[in-house]
């Protein structure tokens, strides 16, 4: 019965460490997809990466236009293989971010920033006006099409935008004046009238006075 | 003649702002592709009831997207035909070859405008009873264009084209407007409820002759496959010689993407 037992938990032990090493074997890749204006586009853009053998674990979240999956690591999926397949599926790529099983990351960048010796990389909170995730979704796109911006994560609990940005190429005023302009007011700009009516109706914050 | 399809276009533009759509209108015709290499196999069965009969179509329609922006299909009728005060009959329909390519496209986060081409081929190979969109026995070539914005909230599906029949008299100028309101909240997987408001406008116009139609649909959706049914019947119709009077129709669909 001892044995028996060892046995058991030997093997139950081998299979976790395989399950978990066929995890860390594989990419997680995360793509920002606009033009999923329905549930069957998303199936059509699911449909079209399966033609890639071995992409599991996926996962579409329709309000912010999210597409996740998994990929084993040794075929090597590249940024420009991502984007391309989400283009023959019919829609476009916005941002696309690949971690690696190892733990780097690559990410193709909707701006050009490129530091130089000039650079000042400044780190700043600010408030932004929203609600949702798919605010959450537009805020940090606008903020990150600015040239200049290395980073921006807007939390929608506390409606709080951490920015990263060049000094040398941008400001605090041009993010704000940017994310206005797409509907969000900013504790410097205000959205306007039209824009904000413009917002899906869950995305309708309280306006800031 | 002229002037009520103007002012009713005018009047269904209008109305645009109420809107709200997911997904492919049941009687209209939709912009939105589902990417290259993909199947769609699909039926949409009418049963008419006319002044002189009633009438049923079942298409087994085929369509494949070798791109990402072009579709190419095939619709083969069957009909069954039942004149008042005869024996009802069984025959093939028109055949028809579609062809729509996609040429303008916007994309956004959860939304979509795109603009499409359309063109379709009747090929005379059912009988000649003179029923529209059923059975010409004639050759009949349509030209149309789609255009439909798609957004997580609300979507208008548009389409406007002329049917010609060169040995006929019964040449169309056609328009088609599509509204949806889903009963459920956007998710993937898909599983989905719709409620569509469709109507379509013919101007017959070698004989002066115009109807409009308004249907009523509901459609259900759950992973690769869909069924929907609506009821259509005339809001607007001129008194013919020519043509049956309709009374209703009913619509009966299925579809299958792979």
């Amino acid at each position: 019965m001892k044995n028996l037992i060892i046995i058991i938990a030997v093997l139950s032990f081998s299979l976790n460490s395989n399950n978990v090493n066929a995890q860390s074997d594989r990419d997680q890749i995360e793509v920002q997809v606009d033009g999923l204006g329905c549930p069957f586009c998303a199936y059509g853009l699911e449909k079209k990466f399966k033609e890639f053998k071995g992409i599991k674990d996926v996962k579409i979240e329709m309000e912010t236009g999210l597409f996740n999956f998994t990929y084993p690591s040794e075929k090597e999926m590249t940024l420009k293989q991502v984007e391309s397949q989400v283009d023959k599926a019919g829609y476009t790529a916005v941002t696309t971010k690949i971690t690696r099983a190892d733990g780097t990351i690559e990410e193709s960048k909707q701006n050009i920033t490129e530091l130089s010796d000039q650079s000042e990389i400044v780190a700043k909170d600010i408030f932004v006006a929203g609600n949702c995730g798919m605010c959450q979704a537009r805020i940090e796109k606008t903020a990150k099409s600015v040239v200049g911006v290395v980073n921006a994560e807007w939390d929608k609990d506390n409606k709080m935008l951490t920015l990263e940005y060049d000094s040398s190429q941008t400001s605090i005023g041009e993010v704000s004046e940017s994310i206005a302009k797409a509907g969000h007011d900013t504790k410097y700009s205000k959205a306007g009238e039209d824009v904000y009516n413009k917002l899906p109706g869950c995305c309708q914050y309280d306006r800031v006075q | 003649m002229k002037k009520i399809f103007l002012w009713t276009i005018l009047l269904i533009g209008l109305i645009q702002n109420s809107a709200v759509g997911q997904g492919p209108p049941i009687t209209g015709d939709k912009p939105v592709m589902l990417g290259a290499n993909t199947w769609l196999v699909k039926s949409l069965t009418e049963i008419r009831n006319t002044e002189g009969g009633t009438f049923a179509a079942a298409p087994l329609m085929v369509h494949y997207l070798p791109t990402a922006n072009s579709l190419i299909g095939i619709h083969v009728p069957f009909v069954n035909t039942k004149f008042d005060g005869q024996e009802s009959s069984q025959s093939l329909g028109d055949i028809a070859l579609l062809a729509k390519y996609q040429f303008y496209r916007k994309d956004g986060m959860g939304k979509t405008f795109r603009l499409v081409a359309k063109t379709l081929q009747t090929v005379p190979t059912g009988n000649q009873l003179n029923l529209e969109g059923i059975s010409m026995g004639l050759y009949q070539s349509y030209t149309g264009l789609i255009a439909g914005y798609e957004s997580l909230k609300y979507g208008i599906s548009n389409e406007i084209g002329y049917s010609l029949q060169p040995a006929g008299n019964m040449d169309e100028l056609r328009y088609k407007l599509s509204f949806g309101l889903p009963l459920m909240k956007p998710s993937y997987p898909v599983k989905k409820v719709n409620l569509y408001f469709e109507y379509q406008s013919s101007w017959f116009v070698n004989m002066d002759e115009y109807l409009l139609l308004y249907a009523q649909g509901i459609q259900y959706a759950k992973g690769q496959f869909t069924i929907e049914a609506a009821i259509q019947f005339p809001l607007i119709q001129t008194s013919s010689e020519q043509r049956l009077e309709r009374n209703y129709s009913i619509f009966l669909g299925s579809r299958y993407i792979f």
